[in-house]
């Protein structure tokens, strides 16, 4: 396993000669940036500051990780879902460990997913058709989801954990988001910046988000969801998870899953 | 805050705003909507213009916050210090305090074990106590106030966890995991808002300190003085600068809060000098014509001055600079 501040642990996932082909000694873990700012036909609002938010999360955090891929929204439904979430080229959600992802967001009843909006006019991604963490070459996957989005992780309607199961069945330990508003201003530009920083100094992935999001004045909504095999379990991969310790946790798949957890604050 | 709407706040802060000197007793009730507060900000009339004054430094402020908390908070071990551009961080082992703006913007975290939830929500009184003595005893040399200023208790928020076992078709009651008592400055009677000038100190489910975030800068009154406008004109500036929206999405107004404009120090570019009167308004835009039960949104906020003659300041006439010479915008694989 690669050393450094900010590098992902993966010791315990895969066998280290692997490890090394995959993340190359110095370069810590892996990660990749979906991130849209105009959409096909202006279909939704433009998203300013989006591209700042997400190339200065890139230069931070690539100080100590790998930056495998910062790519728009456009066909990324596909890089998505299910069956295209892993690519020969290892350019797609389930070739990192962490994914960090800026666009608008939603949550639907009819069908129950979560959605993200693509660049493409009228195109959306289904959390209900993913199933993110078990399509990398070497069996695991896609670890940490982070989506500065509105409303992917709405539990208000007691329904988080049918919209996520499918995209949790795959073993993704642990969904940062939010579940009604975040919010996009030029004060709200660097979250993706502090988040990396926070990364690299070892808080865990729900404070390292919690504390970039906040700003004390826009009321940002901020949740993060995880799994485990029952509720104890659950609520110690929630709050002590982190960038150097997340491959000690096991990806914990299908029927393997006894617990969704999930913790929120409202207008921070 | 969110549900308030200005008029209803207007209301409520002609009867309830009730401001917190720094020392005041911890017992005082005194929570006000933030909203109730900030709209009654931006009166007409002539407002003297302050600049947000340098910190006394990162690394000395850092080292007197350390020596605040192993006093009072037990804080205890070495601790390493990195300098980046515009912050420093010092790390200890289960610890960081990160300081920008030299000196203005503080940001302490330490680990807390995993705690049963609180056996009872704390009331807001209770949180603001705790969040008031931890301002006096390990914040006090940040969180000063001059002149015409006052400690506003905007508080409290709450963490909520929740679950669901995998054969349960409902969640388990959420429960209490933490919270925080929030602080922020008004000046002249003027809430400062956008970001700046707060003081949150969050605490864990057992009322053990476990972070706090702190944009505290010394205010310098200027000479300047500049007139507002009514809220009317405010509002139509924001909306001349409203970006246009899809014939099928909706816009509405959440707020708009009003004070003195300042968007604090943690950002670790440009920064604002001038605090100057303004209003921060925010807005969402809901896609209309999704199937019943679906829903799909954005949260837009937009900053405008409010004076008839705002003063010129870099930060609010020039975009935030990419930094990057390849540009920021992604790839199209």
């Amino acid at each position: 396993m690669a050393t450094g501040i900010g590098c992902g642990g993966v010791e315990s996932e895969v066998d280290p000669t692997l490890a090394t082909i995959q993340q190359g000694v110095d370069r810590g873990a892996r990660f990749g940036t979906y991130c849209a700012e105009t959409f096909e036909n202006k279909w939704k609002p433009t998203l300013p500051q989006s591209w700042n938010r997400c190339a200065w999360f890139n230069d931070e955090l690539d100080d100590t990780d790998q930056k495998v891929f910062y790519f728009n929204l456009a066909n990324k439904k596909y890089y998505l879902e299910r069956f295209g979430d892993h690519q020969a080229d290892l350019k797609s959600a389930d070739d990192v460990d962490l994914l960090f992802i800026n666009t608008h967001g939603g949550a639907w009843t009819n069908p129950m997913t979560s959605t993200l909006t693509m660049w493409n006019q009228d195109k959306r991604a289904f959390s209900s058709e993913m199933r993110l963490g078990d399509s990398a070459w070497w069996g695991g996957g896609l670890a940490v989801l982070a989506t500065y989005a509105c409303e992917t992780l709405k539990h208000s309607d007691g329904n988080l954990v049918r919209r996520l199961a499918p995209m949790l069945r795959g073993g993704l330990k642990i969904a940062l988001g939010s579940h009604d508003e975040l919010w996009s201003s030029r004060t709200s530009n660097e979250v993706g910046e502090d988040f990396a920083d926070n990364l690299q100094h070892r808080y865990s992935f729900k404070n390292a988000w919690k504390d970039a999001l906040s700003d004390w004045h826009h009321d940002q909504d901020v949740t993060v969801v995880s799994t485990g095999k029952n509720a104890a379990d659950c609520t110690s991969r929630k709050d002590n998870m982190k960038w150097q310790n997340y491959g000690s946790y096991p990806f914990i798949r299908d029927n393997s899953i006894g617990y969704t957890c999930w913790t929120w604050w409202n207008n921070l | 805050m969110k549900a308030l709407n200005i008029s209803f706040a207007v209301a409520v802060a002609i009867g309830a705003v009730f401001l917190l000197v720094r020392h005041s007793d911890a017992t005082e009730p005194g929570f006000v909507p933030r909203s109730a507060v900030a709209a009654a900000s931006p009166e007409p009339g002539e407002h003297p213009i302050y600049v947000r004054t340098p910190g006394r430094g990162a690394q000395e402020i850092g080292e007197l916050v350390i020596a605040s908390l192993r006093k009072s908070q037990g804080l205890e071990g070495e601790y390493e210090v990195e300098q980046k551009p515009g912050l420093v961080w010092f790390s200890g082992s289960d610890w960081s305090l990160r300081v920008s703006d030299q000196g203005n913007n503080v940001r302490f975290r330490r680990d807390t074990p995993s705690s049963a939830p609180a056996q009872a929500k704390p009331t807001a009184a209770d949180v603001q106590a705790a969040g008031l003595a931890v301002v006096r005893n390990v914040l006090g040399e940040i969180v000063k106030l001059g002149d015409g200023e006052k400690l506003v208790s905007t508080g409290p928020q709450y963490e909520y966890t929740a679950g669901q076992a995998a054969d349960a078709l409902t969640p388990d009651e959420p429960v209490v995991t933490g919270w925080a008592a929030v602080f922020g400055r008004s000046v002249n009677g003027s809430l400062v808002v956008g970001g700046g000038s707060h003081a949150a100190v969050i605490f864990d489910a057992a009322g053990v300190l476990e972070a706090f975030d702190v944009d505290w800068p010394v205010y310098e009154k200027t000479d300047k003085v500049t007139t507002n406008v009514s809220l009317t004109t405010i509002r139509d500036r924001a909306k001349e600068m409203e970006p246009p929206l899809g014939d099928s999405e909706l816009r509405t107004e959440k707020a708009i809060d009003c004070g003195y404009l300042d968007p604090g120090g943690r950002s670790r570019r440009s920064r604002v000098k001038l605090v100057q009167p303004g209003c921060v308004r925010l807005w969402i835009s809901e896609t209309t014509g999704l199937a019943p039960g679906n829903h799909e949104m954005s949260a837009f906020s937009q900053f405008v001055l409010s004076a008839d003659a705002p003063l010129d300041d870099p930060y609010w006439t020039s975009d935030a600079d990419c930094g990057n010479p390849q540009g920021c915008e992604p790839e199209d694989n």
